[in-house]
């Protein structure tokens, strides 16, 4: 049943990555490359702003995730309770699910860039002399108009997954707890966050890996320099001078081997310390 | 520790009718109480706000005195072993029986070797270090029970504990309560839908009914002398007739029948347990005829009509294997096991 899935998958995948790894050393015989070595590799790991570009991923990529973690986390403890209104909540917190990440940067430059509609708003409420005097939130050497892009879409959809846990977690376990002397806080630290805790692994170690390796938000909403290591790597591979396409794929290939060791590293953190902090 | 339930009431939002209408029950210091009901009495209900973990409507409880309602679930020295979630899944056996003193904020030290010696009590003793899903049924029961009684609580509530474990374990889970209630006097309130459960476990028993307490007495008390009709029902009551008392004799379709000299007079519901009815000869056997025989194992059912009167005798299979449907049977209804029920108790 599996099968035709996993060969579509499979083939897809390992051929695209494979083809990338050959390129990355160098052999691209339609360039007259036919003798693989490690320059490409030498080129990118030396380049100066490697360092920073990878910096800015991580930034990127563990701030987006652990915004988004912690709201989703609260946002599906509220949404498990019953209340007046829920359905409603609960399909406005979701909604943002259906829409691209494109479509929800624009959003945000068009909200909060220096000549954005929050700016004008300040502007006109005599909070700021000009729209230029707002504080830039998009194409800033911090990219909090990257985070919030991300956090904005990545909440509702670790939120699903974390109320999806909790419904799987029984209610007696909760009340045992209380029983059993402990409050609330300490009830959602020791028995609520390490019953969540592989899902929510889970649903931000995919957020971390995403937010880490896509280009399209940071090329939208980031700045010139320095600029995010998948930006780095999408200039190189479109660039006029076909020389520098191993250096795009040797980025590439970068970008997938830190983000897999980090996202191992994380999977196996998170999970142990939910075990060992329970108690 | 006595504690006093007094005109408890609740009702859940959307309900038509209270789950729990103005319940009072005292259960005595260092004693066992059952609250035995069938499902959606409220038993559930009325442990869940002792807890703490629900508020009542109206009514109060008190522990020694003292009101439990101002208090949040963790301050008031009641703990509460659930039917359904018996440890933490993502904790070992030691780890689940030492979370409350954990959360009391207690020396590790103290921890450890207080686990220790309730898990050898319990004889858990080696198995700590195991996750729930490594323990069987019954060990889990033992290790919630344990993590209980390593609080010394003021109060244990017991929901259904023997609920999820087959006949053996039952057994031996009934004795290993009652040892350990009495080596700690530890006052305790059981929940159970199960007769012979609230029987063997308890001192005394709470029926529950329809959200309201139906009977509170000792458990053969309730057995011999049920308080209504209904409260027979529910303990396997199942010969009734109407008729009156008069001058120390029941008037009914059977005839005049001798009573215990405590039936008060006037009309009411005549009941007898199918197992009391005596099947032979005797000198004051009544014929009546055989109209169903049914095996349930350790006993028989013999169906019978008596004068127009539909009976149930509950008898040995060896015994019944003489009588057949359609057969005349003898039936004598000894005068110590009969029992009046006044129609005003309904």
């Amino acid at each position: 049943m599996l099968a035709p899935a996993l060969l579509v998958l499979g083939g897809l995948f390992l051929t695209g990555l494979g083809l990338s790894l050959l390129r990355s050393f160098r052999y691209i015989p339609a360039l007259g490359l036919t003798d693989p070595d490690l320059g490409a590799y030498a080129a990118v790991l030396t380049a100066p702003g490697f360092l920073t570009s990878l910096g800015l991923s991580l930034w990127i990529a563990t701030a987006s995730t652990l915004i988004a973690s912690t709201l989703a986390l609260g946002a599906a403890l509220l949404l498990r309770q019953t209340f007046t209104g829920r359905a409603i909540i609960s399909f406005l917190f979701q909604i943002n699910l259906t829409i691209p990440h494109v479509v929800g940067a624009v959003g945000i430059l068009y909200l909060v860039s220096q000549s954005g509609s929050f700016a004008r708003l300040a502007h006109a409420g005599g909070l700021i002399g000009a729209p230029s005097e707002f504080p830039p939130l998009t194409h800033d050497p911090f990219a909090i108009g990257i985070i919030l892009t991300y956090v904005w879409k990545e909440v509702p959809f670790i939120g699903l997954i974390l109320l999806a846990s909790l419904q799987s977690i029984r209610p007696e376990h909760e009340a045992a707890a209380r029983s059993l002397g402990a409050n609330r806080w300490q009830v959602f630290r020791h028995v609520l966050l390490p019953l969540l805790m592989p899902a929510l692994a889970a649903a931000s170690a995919l957020v971390f890996a995403f937010a880490f390796g896509a280009y399209e938000i940071p090329l939208i909403l980031g700045a010139h320099a320095p600029e995010a290591l998948p930006v780095a790597a999408w200039r190189s591979f479109t660039a006029i001078d076909l020389a520098t396409r191993p250096q795009a794929h040797a980025m590439a290939i970068v970008i997938a081997l830190i983000g897999a060791v980090l996202l191992a590293l994380y999977a196996r953190v998170a999970l142990r310390k939910g075990g060992r902090d329970a108690v | 520790m006595t504690l006093e339930l007094h005109l408890l009431t609740k009702t859940y939002p959307g309900a038509v009718r209270p789950t729990v209408r103005d319940l009072s029950l005292t259960v005595p210091r260092g004693g066992v109480t059952a609250l035995l009901g069938p499902s959606g009495a409220g038993k559930t209900t009325v442990m869940r706000m002792v807890a703490g973990l629900l508020a009542p409507d109206t009514g109060d409880i008190r522990l020694d005195d003292r009101s439990l309602l101002p208090l949040p679930p963790e301050r008031r020295g009641v703990v509460m072993v659930f039917q359904n979630a018996p440890l933490f899944p993502h904790l070992t056996l030691a780890e689940n029986v030492g979370f409350g003193l954990r959360m009391r904020g207690l020396p590790s030290a103290e921890i450890h070797d207080r686990v220790g010696a309730m898990l050898e009590r319990v004889q858990l003793s080696g198995l700590g270090s195991r996750r729930p899903h490594q323990l069987s049924g019954g060990q889990q029961q033992r290790g919630a029970l344990a993590r209980a009684l390593v609080l010394k609580p003021r109060l244990l509530l017991l929901d259904e504990p023997l609920s999820n474990l087959d006949a053996a374990l039952r057994e031996e889970m009934r004795g290993l309560i009652r040892a350990l209630q009495r080596e700690t006097g530890i006052t305790t309130l059981v929940v159970t839908h199960d007769q012979s459960e609230a029987i063997v476990l308890a001192d005394r028993v709470a029926l529950l009914l329809d959200g309201r307490l139906a009977q509170e007495a000792e458990p053969d008390e309730i057995f011999a002398r049920p308080a209504s009709v209904a409260v027979a029902r529910f303990i396997g009551g199942v010969n009734f007739l109407p008729g009156r008392c008069v001058q120390g004799a029941f008037e009914c379709a059977l005839g005049r029948l001798p009573l215990p000299s405590d039936a008060s007079e006037g009309p009411g519901t005549l009941t007898i347990r199918p197992e009391a009815l005596r099947l032979g000869p005797g000198p004051d056997a009544r014929v009546g005829q055989v109209l169903e025989r049914t095996f349930l194992g350790s006993q028989t059912r013999l169906t019978i009509v008596l004068a127009g009167q539909r009976l149930e005798a509950l008898v040995a299979p060896d015994t019944a294997r003489h009588f057949a449907p359609g057969d005349p049977i003898q039936v004598s209804l000894p005068v110590d096991a009969l029992w009046v029920i006044p129609d005003a108790a309904g």
